[in-house]
């Protein structure tokens, strides 16, 4: 954030799958990406039409990046925001990178009978513990950074709490759904002072982002 | 085991030399600003009881305390925030006070944050109450005095954005829906997630027509120049709302009596702590720091809480923040003084003392050198980066010593310091 960049709106964007779609959706709206398409080894781009930078970062650091406002705008995954307790504004759904949380397990699994402290396994222990209080249910939760769908299997766990694309997965390893959590898609997150300094700038983005997104809607719908 | 002795613990720092004297002469420029307005200065215990901060008007959840024990047993806190103790002593010992009392303080409070995320568990606030009073100049007064605080320290390129709870929350008194939803709708409103907001109430509210709702469906947008507080007015009908509005508007034009419009922006959809803020409240941000350098609003149910009924309003400034903010910028004041050691021998003392109080009252920073030779005294001086070493060598001559390149000296009469002085005042090329 040093003086000369006032003018130029930083985003960070999720490396991976959220990246592709976000780079269609700029596509749609008038945005340049063409750097980010052909990137090499780089992690910043520039728009010089529309004078945005663009930064490939992980979906956590996206958010720790607009919290302190080093980047101005985020493209990220509920799933991570669910999961990081930060500060900003969330202004748009984009609708892409659609999935849900579901909590999953063994066949025979009931989730709501007996006395047996439950154990659930999950890569967002914030996401499960704030999901399982709402039901008014004590569970204890065990962090896993791979595979999830092991731990149930293994007998480490009773459940799982996951990301669910598809199901594929699960179904490949005998697991079903329990009960579904939320659905999640890509967001659009905003840092709290660069909405309001750069309010023209941003507002201008989000209403690019908009009629991408209904353009995108109409072709399918063609 | 680990040791931790030689570490400090997470979201603390060490301050030292300039970054130091940089944050205590911001402090002192803030003060001396309240100072001049009639704030009196105030310091609470750094150690309070876990009670005066867990209550219904709490805007700091418990994990985010430090807690410790006494001997007896009980829960105590590092404070987490000052504007509650001062409203424990409003209550407790103001009995005899003529009221509106200003206060103004400079704290360190203590916040625990989640781990790794670079933010401070350590902060100084420097910040002022009024309290006794609720009136439209009460409101304005404190903001002026917020703007005012801001410019002595040198900057001018903020906005101070002002909201009111009342409009939202009497806006949100009417709607009709399940009281668990409401909780939901304020989050969409203070994330600004206008779309969210909107489907959200077109799926909840149960009589939901566009028409009654279109206040509440625009919260998230209306912000920016006081054309947006008119802007509201024709969105709502609601009485309560209204008055917030004009609240604000009433604040603003004496605000820009004292012709500091300029700095002022609107915020409606600040929404944040809606069961501590009771009427105005406003944040200033700028370029340099992602967050608000300062933040406050008015909070008439706070004191109540402590056993007396008294309206007040106070804000708090993030020390921290704001020095961020001036160095993104590259000020600083800081008046360097002519810096010099003087080296002396014992023989000389006297006169060595003597001179040095002379030079300290001619507003030089005079380090009296602790070395035992002149030659330890220059090499110090050398890598300290001080350029003028000062030696009493005989009875009344001083040696100016200068650095550029190498050390360079000439001879004076003690008696006749006029001459000395003048030297000091050339600047030399380095």
């Amino acid at each position: 954030m040093t003086m000369k960049n006032r003018n130029t709106i930083r985003i960070a964007i999720t490396k991976g799958r959220v990246e592709k779609n976000a780079i269609k959706l700029f596509q749609a709206s008038g945005i340049d990406c063409e750097e980010l398409l052909n990137k090499g080894r780089k992690l910043i781009f520039h728009d010089s039409v529309n004078n945005i930078d663009f930064v490939l970062a992980k979906g956590p650091d996206v958010l720790t990046f607009v919290d302190h406002g080093v980047v101005d705008m985020g493209i990220v995954g509920k799933d991570v925001i669910l999961e990081q307790n930060k500060n900003y504004y969330e202004v748009l759904d984009l609708k892409t990178g659609r999935c849900k949380f579901s909590v999953a397990g063994l066949p025979d699994t009931n989730l709501y009978e007996g006395y047996k402290r439950l154990k659930i396994a999950t890569k967002y222990p914030n996401v499960a513990r704030n999901f399982f209080r709402s039901k008014g249910k004590d569970v204890e939760i065990i962090k896993i950074e791979g595979s999830v769908e092991l731990a149930p299997i293994l007998g480490l766990s009773d459940a799982i709490l996951d990301i669910v694309e598809t199901g594929n997965t699960l179904k490949a390893n005998g697991l079903v759904i329990l009960e579904d959590v939320c659905d999640i898609s890509t967001r659009l997150v905003v840092n709290i002072t660069s909405m309001k300094l750069k309010k023209e700038e941003i507002l201008n983005i989000v209403t690019m982002l908009q009629n991408g997104m209904s353009a995108m809607d109409s072709q399918i719908a063609g | 085991m680990l040791n931790w002795m030689r570490y400090i613990p997470e979201g603390t720092k060490d301050l030292l030399f300039d970054e130091c004297s940089e944050k205590i002469r911001i402090e002192e420029l803030l003060r001396e600003s309240y100072n001049s307005c009639g704030f009196v200065d105030i310091i609470t215990p750094t150690l309070e009881f876990y009670d005066v901060f867990n209550g219904d008007h709490t805007t700091i959840a418990q994990e985010r305390m430090y807690k410790l024990f006494d001997n007896h047993g009980r829960i105590m806190v590092l404070r987490p925030d000052v504007t509650t103790p001062i409203a424990r002593v409003t209550a407790t010992k103001l009995n005899e006070s003529a009221f509106p009392v200003r206060f103004c303080y400079t704290s360190n409070v203590f916040r625990v944050n989640e781990s790794l995320f670079g933010k401070a568990n350590e902060v100084t606030q420097s910040g002022v109450e009024i309290i006794g009073v609720n009136s439209v100049k009460a409101d304005a007064e404190l903001i002026i005095t917020g703007i005012n605080a801001l410019r002595n320290c040198g900057l001018e390129d903020f906005k101070i954005e002002i909201g009111q709870a009342e409009f939202f929350k009497s806006l949100l008194e009417e709607l009709n829906v399940e009281v668990e939803y409401k909780e939901t709708i304020r989050r969409y409103v203070e994330e600004k997630n206008f779309i969210a907001l909107d489907h959200y109430l077109r799926e909840k509210v149960k009589d939901y027509s566009e028409y009654k709702l279109r206040a509440l469906r625009e919260i998230p947008k209306l912000f920016g120049k006081i054309e947006v507080v008119d802007k509201a007015r024709k969105l709502t009908s609601n009485k309560d709302a209204m008055e917030a509005l004009d609240n604000i508007m009433q604040v603003y034009r004496l605000i820009d009596r004292a012709g500091l419009a300029s700095y002022i922006t609107i915020d409606l959809g600040m929404v944040q702590n809606l069961d501590y803020y009771s009427g105005i409240i406003f944040r200033a941000f700028t370029f340099g720091t992602g967050s608000y350098i300062l933040s406050g609003g008015r909070y008439d149910e706070l004191i109540k809480t402590f056993g007396r009924d008294l309206p007040a309003i106070g804000f708090a400034i993030d020390v921290d923040s704001l020095m961020a903010a001036l160095q993104s910028r590259g000020y600083s004041n800081s008046k360097k003084d002519k810096y010099m050691v003087l080296y002396y021998t014992e023989e000389f003392a006297n006169k060595a003392f003597l001179l040095s109080n002379i030079l300290r009252e001619n507003s030089y920073v005079c380090e009296m050198s602790l070395f035992d030779t002149e030659e330890e005294t220059l090499e110090y001086a050398a890598n300290k980066n001080v350029k003028m070493v000062i030696s009493l060598l005989e009875e009344n001559q001083i040696r100016l010593y200068r650095y550029s390149k190498k050390w360079n000296h000439k001879d004076f009469d003690a008696e006749y310091l006029d001459k000395f002085f003048k030297e000091t005042e050339n600047d030399y090329e380095e």
